[in-house]
């Protein structure tokens, strides 16, 4: 499998060939952006070399994190990615394993998101780093991706300890050219050597191997460096910085010609913090500024550490913001200001802001149909939608929140508990329900909880790429749901709105748990049944039939469904070019003024 | 002193091949000899929602030296839209030198239908808010799709570092 060469990738599929390249045994991964693609590029680089690399394509982090360590105690270097709310689910074992120690490299990809992108909140997980005592790198680069994927294996092997890479949105997806090489894999044979003093941890042996795991993250400290100097040693400013802000910190000083004035610490290994390097760099400063993203952990663990040694003056948080994505512009600033820089760019242009494009369902997506049948009936009573996470999250003002995994029926059964007249439905996807919201459902039938859940089961966890949920497998979901205690399992179709609605009005002042099974695959999965059904059906709205009631273009809310005119008026019509013949409109219309012909 | 970066935005909406275009640049610039660093932002949305990538340009030199993917703002020297409205959003990063070239059929906006706001007079706006701009329908042409279409002309019209051929050049070796 020997290959050399320099390609353009982004960061997902530079830590794949880092992985590759350190020959990992087993990978395990929850999919979340903006890492989930980081497991699908291994997958293609093991297939394209005929390599021997398994994979967990895991139910939730906290399996995916307990199956690669599984594999490390047997010797094999694994690898485990997630994102970083799904750290929140790994972090119970992940408080241990550094109690135990590892044998094969233990790699932790986590994908961060400051500026919440691609997520629910812009959580800063390096505050688990000190509660796990994982070291932990952060690149700067894309090259840096693969290069220190590589080092975290040498380095998890060389003190038996898993190792994390932190990888925020916009490096994750940011391109450059990488200088890739894999070598030929030697084929290894892995045993679970026993080891009860060290795999058994409760009471003073617990305490015995955290102390030897604070003791192994002071030997780091003092052994490994893994950060780099820049310009002037003499010069009494020093810049510390980790991650992206280094290429911005760099930029800069070059653009403002400030290399006399300043000294440049950047951070590979965040933690444990390089205690020689750092002690040396803070001695000879009068002044450090932190420039760092989110909550300042850097800034943080200086002043814990070696706050005996901190003679000069220390700025960072009390510059930067805590919140969102810390900016090119904002440290700019920054240097402006505290250099006294006279700057000649360019004004920027002022607009009023164009309204966001917030998220919608695909056009034929099952869920449009679902919510639809669920705001028809729930509205007249005030009635609460569940929200949970994933696609069916997707549209706005859907369901009434939008919080985490298993949202969904582990909020509205609480609130099933105590609500008075209020009826509550909750919502979830197929995915979502094994990651965690099973054992919510279980625990709703445990305590005989009056409720109505959904699950919208489109055969994949779609939101992420298709990766593959039990539902897509053999799994008998009907006998599942029934073995749990499950009072009734409703089988309905999003497509065909009239029965779900009615269903839904069924089963409203109903007891128990039931559970509404709601059947449509994923529209983009790629089915060419519905290929099929675009190139052979027509469908048409009937100007002459149709009422402006706007059931089908804001009620229903199709995007295939366009208004030809401006707002407030309307004329409405079928994008074809979008439209995949679902007929869910045409199911709808009270006026019969949409129709779908076979296409003569 | 280090070589002017050269900014590029692109934008539009999901599904009309902002990554496919921002990639192709990426090739040029790595034919042309130019280090390339910029971020594609999707959204959370899987439809209809805004993309837009950042792609920063610097001639290679023997002692290369990081930089940011990120464009401070008022320093886009390009803009290539895929839809007027989110050529229109990224104005705030340009500035009255910026070269636009957009595509100018607008993608309604989903949200418009739930709440009544709208995106009105899109055309009028990116008249009066960019000098250079280049504001035609490109989804006229049979022969290739919109993105690629988009890149041809700007292309063509000497607003990117590389000459028009080298697209088909690429285009081919994919």
């Amino acid at each position: 499998m020997s290959f050399e060469g320099n390609i353009v990738m982004n960061c997902n599929e530079a830590i794949a060939w880092g992985a590759a390249a350190s020959h990992v045994d087993l990978v395990a991964h929850y999919p979340g952006s903006p890492v989930n693609f980081v497991e699908q590029h291994i997958k293609k680089i093991n297939e394209r070399f005929n390599d021997t690399i398994k994979f967990n394509d895991a139910l939730n982090e906290h399996v995916a994190a307990l199956a690669a360590a599984g594999a490390s105690y047997c010797g094999a270097r694994s690898m485990v990615i997630m994102k970083h709310v799904g750290l929140n689910i790994a972090s119970d074992p992940f408080n241990y394993v550094g109690y135990t120690g590892v044998k094969g490299g233990m790699v932790i990809i986590v994908g961060t998101d400051p500026g919440a992108n691609s997520s629910t909140g812009e959580e800063d997980v390096h505050w688990y780093i000190p509660q796990f005592n994982f070291p932990t790198f952060e690149p700067t680069s894309v090259q840096e991706c693969y290069d220190q994927t590589q080092i975290a294996y040498e380095i998890s092997e060389k003190y038996e300890i898993p190792v994390m890479l932190f990888v925020p949105g916009r490096l994750a997806y940011n391109y450059d050219e990488v200088d890739v090489k894999l070598s030929n894999r030697i084929t290894k044979k892995f045993n679970f050597v026993k080891d009860r003093d060290k795999y058994i941890n409760v009471g003073q042996r617990a305490v015995k191997n955290h102390r030897a795991l604070l003791e192994k993250i002071d030997r780091i400290s003092e052994e490994e460096t893994f950060s780099s100097l820049y310009f002037n040693e003499k010069a009494p400013i020093g810049l510390i910085t980790r991650g992206l802000s280094f290429s911005v910190c760099s930029e800069l000083i070059e653009e403002f010609q400030l290399q006399e004035k300043v000294q440049l610490l950047n951070l590979d290994l965040v933690f444990p913090i390089g205690q020689n390097r750092m002690r040396d760099f803070i001695a000879n400063k009068d002044e450090i500024i932190f420039i760092e993203d989110q909550d300042g952990f850097l800034e943080n663990q200086v002043k814990m550490n070696f706050f005996n040694e901190l003679k000069c003056a220390v700025q960072g948080k009390n510059i930067f913001p805590k919140y969102g994505e810390i900016s090119i512009d904002q440290i700019m600033e920054f240097f402006v200001e505290y250099f006294n820089l006279e700057v000649n760019n360019p004004k920027a242009l002022q607009i009023e802001a164009v309204p966001e494009r917030l998220g919608t369902f695909c056009e034929g997506c099952p869920h449009t149909g679902s919510f639809y049948a669920l705001d028809a009936v729930l509205k007249e009573y005030n009635g609460v939608i569940g929200g949970d996470i994933g696609c069916s999250s997707l549209a706005p003002f859907r369901a009434d929140w939008l919080l985490c995994m298993n949202a969904g029926i582990g909020v509205s059964q609480g609130m099933a508990q105590v609500l008075s007249d209020q009826p509550i439905i909750s919502t979830g996807g197929d995915g979502s329900f094994f990651h965690a919201g099973s054992l919510s459902l279980l625990s709703a039938v445990q305590n005989k909880i009056d409720l109505i859940h959904m699950i919208f089961d489109n055969s994949s966890i779609a939101m992420t790429g298709h990766q593959p949920s039990p539902s897509t497998s053999t799994l008998d979901f009907r006998a599942y749901l029934e073995s749990m205690g499950v009072d009734k399992v409703i089988e309905v179709s999003p497509y065909d709105p009239k029965d779900f609605i009615q269903k839904i009005k069924d089963e409203l002042n109903g007891k128990g748990v039931r559970v509404f099974w709601v059947r449509g695959e994923c529209v983009i999965a790629g089915n060419p049944r519905i290929e099929e059904r675009r190139v052979s059906l027509y469908p048409e709205i009937d100007a002459s039939k149709c009422a402006d009631c706007s059931l089908c273009y804001k009620e229903l809310a199709c995007p295939a469904i366009i208004n030809l005119k401006q707002e407030p008026d309307q004329e409405l019509e079928i994008d074809l070019s979008r439209c995949v013949r679902c007929g869910v409109c045409h199911e709808i219309c009270p006026n019969e003024a949409i129709t779908i012909h076979p296409m003569s | 002193m280090k070589a002017k970066i050269f900014n590029i935005i692109v934008a539009g909406t999901g599904g009309q091949g902002v990554v496919t275009l921002s990639n192709l640049i990426r090739k040029m610039a790595k034919d042309n000899n130019f280090e390339c660093q910029g971020s594609t932002y999707k959204g959370g949305a899987q439809r209809m929602g805004t993309v837009y990538s950042e792609l920063r340009l610097r001639p290679k030199t023997e002692k290369s030296t990081i930089f940011s993917s990120q464009i401070p703002a008022g320093k886009v020297d390009v803009l290539i839209g895929l839809e007027p409205a989110e050529t229109l959003r990224f104005a705030f990063r340009c500035y009255e030198g910026t070269k636009v070239i957009t595509h100018s059929i607008p993608e309604k906006l989903y949200i418009e239908r739930m709440n009544g706001k709208l995106m009105q007079n899109v055309d009028e706006s990116l008249k009066t808010t960019f000098s250079n701009l280049i504001l035609e329908d490109f989804s006229t042409s049979l022969d290739e799709k919109l993105n690629i279409c988009v890149l041809r002309n700007a292309l063509e019209n000497h607003y990117l570092p590389f000459d028009s051929t080298q697209l088909n050049e690429i285009l081919e070796r994919k």
